[in-house]
């Protein structure tokens, strides 16, 4: 208890720079999604209050940082434009998805556009790269109808940057579109990151967003993912892998608002050293949408004392008809028994901890289509657990890996 | 390999657990060792591979004469020593074969998959195992028998020169079994390895030929003889 209290006081000590985040982390503790005084569940209040939260939460955010775009490479499907970022103001009686596609755009130097267009495949690799001057970088992704779209976008910054990388996605799927985004932030562990996203899956549409979150001194992530189509099927996967000091907020809604629509969150945390997780999955099923499956998981595993995850799922059903809604959350140390089983078959105390945090991870890996990305977040987070490494620009064949798909 | 318990005194979590059992298992021998729930038979057997959550605060581990009290888990199994486990561990996300290979590898050094993969298919058609189970994950979601049968497989797989098979028999229905005790037949007689296999029945010994049973009460061995002493168990119970 010592070790957690001790922890706690760190991570709030490591924010005093930024005053107004020491009020942030404290309210992890206290508020975690609760309604207004005085709402009910079901009511649409909670609903707005968290909307509003995500808003204003990310206006503080991204007005502390100057910024800089990335690398980016491209193809016929892909634009990059820079913009002037006076131009919006905001309208507070607009809607939250305006207001917030506003303030996107309005705090965004660099705006990376996405549009396949109608029946379209493509497959898109992007390396963004921050240095120590950095602006928020906008990529809006548009997939119309009937398209299928695999994006991979590796956030890197150079070693002993004192930089911030903060990417605002922007995720529109048409109906019966296939779209998964593999985000991949690897940036060094001298970088502050700050993601935003915000995706809306289409009519029978397939979306995944998987978030593996492995660089960073602080990472804080806000995502609001909604199953907005007829029989959409979303589902956000996330792997944390924490060492050294490293810490982590990473905040999740998904939320079903139409019917027979999927709308999953899956989690997944490794930490080790001092390093600290906080994980806030929010579900919530709109009244009328019939049919629907919810499902929030959170799970932790906490391979030294000194470490520690905080889960907090939550969960609102508001529809009396639901196919399924859950949610759960678990952390636990490593398992004395496995390693004993482990060991008792020959393998040495190193390498069965190391196959047991894989084995772990391997579920959330599991749920990436893209084999590449697959193959360099296995090899990436396994550096960093065997040796307590972090290679925060990619040591792979650039040549090779990053293909600008041939026009057709 | 000769496996020597020298007066052993053994603690879990500061309750005596063990109190003073001596018993030697040589190349070949098949030792059968019973006892009532709680009389300490799961806890001798984690104490021979060395798990941490049981201390040793009297007496010896012996292979072939040297003490391994102070080796660590995987060490012992390179000797040769091997443990069944009654409740298997789950592991989701852990491909039996990764780990199977893994766990060979480490006793045995690399050995060709093609080659690996022809055992592990005719090991598990001997021992009935479902060819789907090979491809799940580490006893997840498996079945109460066909843990134990993927336990069986790995004591094949892994030749290990002395076995403990703590309660093989357990949870299995009366074919499978057979099935286990006429695998662990086979490798006992192919291999020469030393068995010590600790039950609450003598359901299985009706398909095997022990040696020696000792019966473990209280932490305690009571009782010693041949096959007519499981029998009588059988017939009385452990009242002695």
């Amino acid at each position: 208890m010592e070790n957690a209290e001790k922890i706690v006081e760190q991570a709030i000590a490591s924010y005093k720079h930024m005053p107004f985040e020491t009020a942030e982390l404290y309210k992890k503790y206290v508020v975690n999604f609760l309604l207004p005084q005085g709402a009910k569940a079901g009511d649409g209040a909670g609903i707005e209050e968290l909307r509003k939260r995500i808003t204003d939460e990310s206006r503080l955010r991204f007005d502390l940082y100057n910024g800089k775009d990335g690398l980016v490479s491209g193809s016929e499907f892909v634009r990059v434009s820079k913009k002037d970022t006076r131009e919006y103001k905001e309208d507070a009686k607009a809607g939250f998805e305006e207001r917030l596609g506003g303030y996107v755009t309005s705090r965004s130097e660099s705006v990376v556009e996405v549009h396949i267009p109608e029946g379209k495949e493509a497959k898109l690799n992007f390396l963004f790269l921050c240095d120590s001057s950095s602006m928020p970088l906008e990529v809006v992704v548009n997939a119309a109808a009937g398209s299928h779209l695999s994006l991979f976008e590796w956030f890197g910054s150079s070693p002993g940057s004192e930089c911030a990388s903060m990417p605002l996605h922007v995720v529109n799927a048409g109906d019966r579109s296939n779209v998964e985004v593999n985000v991949l932030h690897n940036e060094g562990l001298e970088t502050s990151i700050g993601a935003l996203n915000k995706i809306s899956a289409g009519e029978d549409s397939t979306v995944r967003l998987n978030g593996i979150y492995n660089g960073g001194r602080i990472t804080r992530s806000s995502t609001f993912a909604e199953a907005a189509g007829k029989g959409s099927n979303l589902l956000v996967n996330e792997i944390v892998l924490g060492n050294a000091d490293q810490k982590f907020d990473v905040n999740t809604f998904i939320l079903n608002s139409n019917q027979m629509t999927r709308a999953v969150l899956k989690t997944g945390a490794v930490l080790k050293d001092r390093s600290f997780c906080i994980l806030k999955g929010y579900a919530k099923v709109e009244r009328g949408t019939n049919g629907s499956y919810s499902n929030v998981e959170e799970k932790g595993l906490v391979l030294d004392p000194d470490a520690r995850i905080q889960p907090l799922p939550d969960m609102s059903i508001d529809c009396k008809d639901v196919a399924f809604a859950s949610h759960s959350a678990a952390t636990a140390p490593l398992d004395r028994e496995a390693l004993f089983y482990l060991m008792s078959r020959g393998v040495d105390e190193t390498k069965a901890k190391r196959i047991f945090v894989a084995s772990f991870l391997s579920k959330y890996l599991a749920e990436i289509e893209n084999d590449i990305v697959k193959e360099i977040a296995i090899s990436i987070l396994l550096d960093k657990l065997d040796n307590g490494k972090h290679s925060p620009v990619p040591r792979i064949s650039m040549q090779n890996l990053w293909i600008v798909p041939k026009k057709k | 390999m000769k496996l020597e318990i020298k007066d052993l005194y053994v603690e879990v979590e500061d309750k005596e657990v063990i109190r003073g059992i001596s018993l030697t298992i040589n190349e070949g021998e098949f030792h059968v060792l019973m006892g009532p729930n709680g009389s300490g038979k799961t806890t001798l057997s984690r104490t021979i591979l060395g798990h941490t959550k049981m201390k040793v605060t009297k007496g010896d581990i012996l292979i072939d004469g040297e003490s391994i009290l102070k080796m660590p888990t995987d060490k012992r199994a390179k000797l040769g020593l091997f443990l069944l486990f009654q409740s298997p561990i789950e592991v989701e996300g852990l491909g039996l074969l990764n780990f199977l290979n893994t766990a060979k590898a480490s006793l045995q050094g690399n050995l060709p998959f093609k080659e690996f993969m022809e055992e592990v298919k005719e090991t598990a058609k001997d021992l009935h195992v479902k060819e789907d189970i090979i491809g799940r994950s580490l006893n997840y979601g498996f079945s109460g028998g066909e843990k134990k049968k993927i336990e069986v497989l790995q004591m094949r797989l892994l030749k290990p020169k002395i076995a403990i098979l703590d309660e093989p028999d357990s949870g299995l229905d009366v074919d499978a079994v057979r099935v286990v005790a006429q695998n662990v037949n086979d490798y006992q007689q192919r291999t020469k390895a030393g068995l010590l296999l600790i039950t609450h029945y003598s359901r299985i010994l009706n398909y095997m030929k022990p040696d020696f049973v000792h019966v473990m009460v209280d932490g305690k061995i009571v009782k010693e003889g041949g096959r007519d002493l499981a029998d009588r168990i059988e017939k009385e119970g452990y009242k002695f």
